[in-house]
């Protein structure tokens, strides 16, 4: 079947459960406000995550790699995210997705510090936040190594019939990776439930998607593996959730996988040790595509959206910001004053079972 | 009881356990239509259909970490690998997946999946081909290693590493498949992390495991025995991480002197961790330095007289056992 | 604070000591348990091991020179502070004679460590006799070069050449626990190594551990007169024995003793106790049977100081060992609480480092009564000196076939004769009488121990 006539199989059977035809977000006014301030959830604690790192005396040590600016991709998934049945895995970037599922900014914030109440009791740190309970599949540090797991948790999801879609996050860099080629050739020829969504912040580490790619559209490297690609707005929570429904209904239906890449912006740098220059000009300013870039911040569309439908009041909004805020800043002083793990704790949590083993 | 081939085992193994399990599953290239690169799923497809046995492309980072991800949300795959030579290519999947994930959760995950296929030195396949791999995975934390050289073992032992709910590292050959031994019937399992004393002896302890054993160490222990009037003992590993010390060790305590063989090269090979395992705890009953055979530390040569050549043979063991007895 | 190392007190008698050897130099680190330095006291060398690590900022006893018990004879820098600094400090204050107020420790005893038998007084002699010259100008054993050994055996266990002796971990405990001097042993393995079926083929002498025999050298007579002058430790085994025989009023008793029995349960419980690798000879059964009597009659497991007599609770048994220029007796603690196991064990580990030169610091003091044997000679019966302040000790002879009269016929039997000397200030002939009572029909029926 030819891409051109799955599109438009697509467009007529998704359910469309983000927006109206008029393109209108769809839903009660509370659950669309839950999104921003979801959303404002993740950017809050993301920039106090930054203002921590950069404190002295290294509480939180190793890589962290901040959301900021993608946060409608991470929030716009979870809209549609069944956690009885749906599972989310991703790259290093992963505190926008762990947060989106509902995991607790305390665990997150003591992960990572290192201390025994983080979500993987210290052990795994800010690229490994994983929620086995909310099907939180992690947070995984080496690049597209996650690519295959989320072919598996989709073969699994077919296995079992349970109707459960896997959403398959990677970033730019990812698609130049051998798994990314084996991965997408097996989810298509197995026709699995897995949703493939690159998050174009248009930067991989230093290196400009045009200067990584041959192609440079980068839905088109999801092309050749007999499913449907396309490009998406991803700083539009809207537009992500309508089109991202479109793939978990064509993957509900056992039609097999998508592949979306989400293109968007990343405010801050690669990571915590990132310090830009690529975006900056010879003399060292900011160049225009960062201005342009914070005129499209997910938070500020969505915000200014609502307001204007009237499905939020400016005093809302200010409500919840105030709100997130207490609440990232409560998770750190909780997280600051939790205790590091036993010692002896470092030998536990490798195997599953006691040998010698008879079964 | 029943005697059957070394493949048999394997696939009655599997078969036993898919049919005990529905979640069970087996993958890999040619397992299904092909009946089996070395023909040890044969049949399986008839029986168990296409959703259960499934042919992949070859594509070992995608179907080893599709079997990894499988595991996580619930299923015991079975992945097989047509070479563990193979591996080299996934083993981010095998390392950083399967072994690691558990532990960076904080536990919150377990990975009941099992890798199998040939591993090792087969017939002429040349240096890219016949990669000894236990040595690298054993040293993996998060990993079991599993290495039968009987029919029986096989079937025992890949029993309980499908029901084992780790990752589990199981080392086959294909020079091993066509043997014939003794099977017991009905759900015979093996324990993982128990060595096996093949032969009780008093003059030496001679520690080896699978292909290597199955190869030459056998006929050496008879030349041993017959020829040189030298009472070997000789102890079949069976599981090399965790590795079985205590048995080794009693053995050791009994004979005063060990020699460890195995086809890996000896620099941080298979039988330097055995050997670094013993020594100390060795060291008061030792009557000579543990001695370890192994291959020539060359790329495999293609030519078989050359590779014949690289490998451990009847006489350079008996000459190492004869060393360490002072004859 | 630095460390004030002092000269420690090795033996019962040792008043002062001197410096054979500096293992570690002004500035040299020192890790605790490093070997400081070797000492030779009244007995032998020992090795004296640091408590402390930090560097070494001074020393203030050269190499060859004397210090008495509790003198400084170095000082420690903690890792915190300047050698140097520390250095000077001494340097103006001299070495003090009393212990400075917080750090100040003894140098630790000899370490145990078994393989390292090159470095001892007792191997100079060894070394001196085989020809290998020692650059220890210190040791005053200069002229013993050329004079005839006194004992040392025709096999030198170093036949190696390396001055060590290579032996198998196996080899090595197999030796300790037979009371077999590896020295004597030449080594079938490569480098000499001697291997488990060297020391196999050794017999574990019948005859009580205390004692080696050694084939007499075979002796080249001196062209002229030579004057020999007396080891350290020569002369303290004369200072010793002469005090003791002139201030002790020693007493003599002898009673014979038929161990035909006692030999046969030996030979019983061997044959159990082979897999074990345990082999019991009848010195054990000797001092199993003299602590369970001296329990009995406490009075001669006693000490005396010339004012006050100790009586103590449990016995410190001394084994008089042979070693090539004299006597050491070591020391086994608390020998009543052990089986004839631990005594084998514990006795022959004692023995051993005793003839190396390695014994430790509480294996050399607090005996309570002593025993000496010659039977591996062949010595139907001798006396013994008593080693003050205990009062008694115990002469044992070979254990040989004699024409005894038993039940009016004369039967040959195993006896076996002992000589108890006891100091008569404070033991009574009837006491010592009743202690070799009791001492006989222990070993003629060792089941009796055990009531």
């Amino acid at each position: 079947m030819a891409v051109a006539d799955v599109a438009k199989q697509l467009e007529k059977r998704s359910s469309l459960r983000a927006t109206d035809s008029n393109g209108q977000p769809d839903g009660e006014p509370a659950v669309l406000r839950e999104r921003l301030r979801m959303m404002l959830l993740i950017r809050r604690f993301e920039e106090r995550v930054y203002q921590e790192y950069i404190k002295p005396g290294q509480k939180i040590g190793g890589f962290c790699h901040l959301y900021s600016g993608q946060e409608a991709i991470a929030v716009g998934t979870s809209a549609l995210f069944d956690k009885t049945r749906d599972y989310i895995i991703t790259g290093y970037r992963c505190h926008g997705a762990s947060l989106a599922l509902g995991m607790d900014p305390r665990a997150a914030i003591a992960e990572l510090f290192g201390k025994a109440t983080g979500c993987s009791k210290g052990k795994g740190g800010s690229m490994h936040l994983f929620d086995a309970e909310a099907h939180n599949m992690g947070g995984h540090g080496i690049v597209g190594g996650q690519l295959p797991l989320g072919v598996g948790l989709a073969f699994a999801q077919n296995y079992k019939k349970t109707g459960g879609v896997t959403f398959t996050f990677m970033g730019d860099g990812a698609i130049n990776q051998g798994t990314h080629n084996e991965s997408l050739n097996l989810a298509s020829l197995y026709k699995l439930p897995c949703i493939f969504v690159v998050e174009n912040n248009g930067v991989a580490m230093g290196t400009q998607v045009d200067r990584s790619s041959a192609e440079k559209d980068l839905a088109e490297r999801g092309c050749g593996y007999a499913m449907p690609h396309w490009n998406v707005d991803g700083n539009d929570i809207d537009t992500v959730i309508r089109e991202f429904s479109k793939a978990v209904d064509r993957a509900r239906h056992g039609d097999g996988p998508s592949y979306i890449v989400a293109n968007t912006y990343r405010f801050r740098g690669h990571s915590m040790s990132d310090p830009m220059n690529y975006r900056k000009t010879q003399e060292g300013k900011w160049r225009p595509e960062v201005e342009e870039a914070r005129k499209r911040d997910p938070i500020v569309l969505y915000q200014t959206r609502l307001l204007d439908q009237g499905n939020s009041t400016q005093e809302q909004v200010e409500a919840m910001e105030a709100e997130v805020n207490q609440l990232v800043d409560e998770a750190v002083r909780q997280a600051d004053a939790d205790p590091f793990p036993d010692l002896e704790d470092r030998f536990n949590d490798i195997l599953a079972e006691k040998y010698p083993l008879q079964k | 009881m029943p005697q059957m081939e070394f493949r048999e085992a394997l696939r009655s193994a599997m078969t036993e356990e898919m049919e005990r399990d529905p979640n069970v599953f087996l993958m890999g290239e040619e397992v299904a239509e092909y009946n089996g690169a070395y023909k040890v799923s044969k049949g399986m497809l008839e029986r168990f259909g296409p959703q259960r046995v499934v042919d992949t492309p070859i594509s070992e980072s995608g179907f080893s970490g599709l079997g990894v991800g499988a595991a996580m949300a619930g299923l015991r795959p079975i992945i097989e690998f047509m070479s563990w030579s193979f591996t080299l290519v996934c083993m981010d999947q095998i390392v950083n997946n399967a072994a690691n994930i558990r532990y960076m959760s904080g536990g919150q995950f377990k990975f009941p999946v099992t890798f199998r296929g040939g591993n090792g030195i087969a017939h002429q396949l040349g240096a890219t081909h016949s990669h000894r791999m236990e040595s690298i995975y054993s040293r993996i934390p998060g990993l079991i290693v599993v290495a039968p050289s009987t029919p029986a073992d096989a079937k025992g032992l890949l029993k309980t590493s499908i029901r084992c709910d780790d990752p589990v590292i199981f080392l086959e050959s294909e020079k091993m498949l066509s043997d014939v031994g003794e099977v017991p019937d009905g759900d015979f399992t093996v324990p993982l992390g128990v060595a096996n004393v093949e032969r009780e002896g008093a003059d030496v302890t001679i520690v080896s495991y699978g292909r290597p054993l199955q190869r030459v160490v056998r006929s050496a222990v008879n030349a041993l025995v017959n020829d040189h009037g030298i009472d070997a003992e000789l102890i079949d590993v069976r599981t090399l991480r965790p590795l079985d010390v205590d048995t080794i060790l009693n053995s050791i305590k009994k004979t005063n002197r060990c020699v460890i063989i195995d086809e890996d090269w000896g620099y941080c090979g298979m039988g330097s961790g055995i050997l670094f395992r013993l020594q100390k705890p060795a060291f008061d009953f030792l009557d000579a330095p543990i001695e370890y055979v192994h291959s020539d530390e060359i790329p495999v040569p293609f030519s078989h007289p050359l590779e014949e050549a690289m490998m451990p043979s009847v006489d350079r063991i008996v000459s190492a056992v004869k060393e360490v007895c002072y004859r | 604070m630095p460390t004030e190392v002092t000269m420690p007190q090795m033996s019962d008698t040792m008043t002062e000591g001197s410096i054979v050897k500096w293992r570690k130099k002004e500035g040299e680190k020192v890790a605790a348990g490093d070997v400081l330095a070797e000492i030779e006291t009244d007995k032998a060398v020992m090795e004296s091991e640091s408590f402390e690590s930090g560097t070494v900022a001074a020393i203030l006893v050269p190499e060859g020179e004397k210090a008495k018990v509790g003198a400084v004879i170095a000082v420690i820098a903690s890792a915190k502070e300047n050698p140097a600094e520390v250095k000077k400090n001494y340097a103006t204050a001299g070495a003090s004679s009393k212990s400075a107020p917080a750090r100040t420790r003894q140098a630790a005893g000899s370490t145990s460590k078994p393989a390292r038998d090159r470095e001892s007084g007792v191997a100079t002699l060894e070394a001196a006799s085989s020809g290998e010259i020692h650059e220890r100008a210190d040791i005053g054993h200069g002229a013993t070069r050329s004079a005839p050994t006194a004992v040392p055996a025709v096999h030198h266990g170093d036949g190696n050449g390396h001055g060590r002796i290579f032996a198998t971990p196996l080899a090595r405990r197999i030796a300790a626990e037979k009371g077999i001097d590896l020295r004597q042993l030449r080594g079938s393995g490569p480098n000499g190594r001697i291997v488990q079926r060297d020391v196999e083929q050794v017999e574990s002498t019948p005859t009580p551990s205390a004692e080696r025999i050694t084939p007499a050298a075979p002796f080249a007579a001196p062209s002229e007169s030579q004057v020999i002058p007396l080891t350290k430790m020569r002369a303290a085994i004369a200072t010793a024995l002469q005090r003791s025989k002139q201030q002790i009023p020693h007493f003599y008793e002898t009673i014979d003793i038929d161990v035909e029995e006692l030999s046969a349960l030996r030979a019983r419980l061997n044959e159990q106790l082979k897999d074990q690798n345990v082999k019991l000879s009848l010195a054990d059964f000797i001092a199993k049977a003299v602590c369970t009597a001296l329990l009995r009659h406490p009075a001669v497991n006693s000490t005396f100081d010339g004012t006050n007599i100790t009586r103590h609770p449990s016995v410190n048994l001394g084994i008089a060992v042979a070693v090539p220029d004299g006597l050491i007796v070591p020391v086994l603690k608390n020998a009543d609480r052990m089986g004839l196991r631990e005594l084998r064990e514990r006795g022959g580990g004692v023995i051993e480092r005793a003839r190396s030169g390695k014994q430790k610091q509480d294996e050399v003091l607090g005996g309570t009564f002593t025993i000496s044997s010659l039977g591996g000679y062949g010595i139907r019966e001798f006396s013994a000196i008593i080693n003050p302040p205990q009062v008694a000790i115990l002469a044992v002879g070979a254990a040989e076939k004699r024409p005894v009269v038993k039940n009016n016929q004369i039967l040959a039997r195993t006896m076996m004769t002992v000589t108890l000397s006891a100091d008569h200030r404070v033991v009574d002939g009837a006491t010592a009488a009743e202690f070799l009572r009791t001492l006989k029909s222990l070993l003629e029926e060792p089941g009796m121990m055990l009531v």
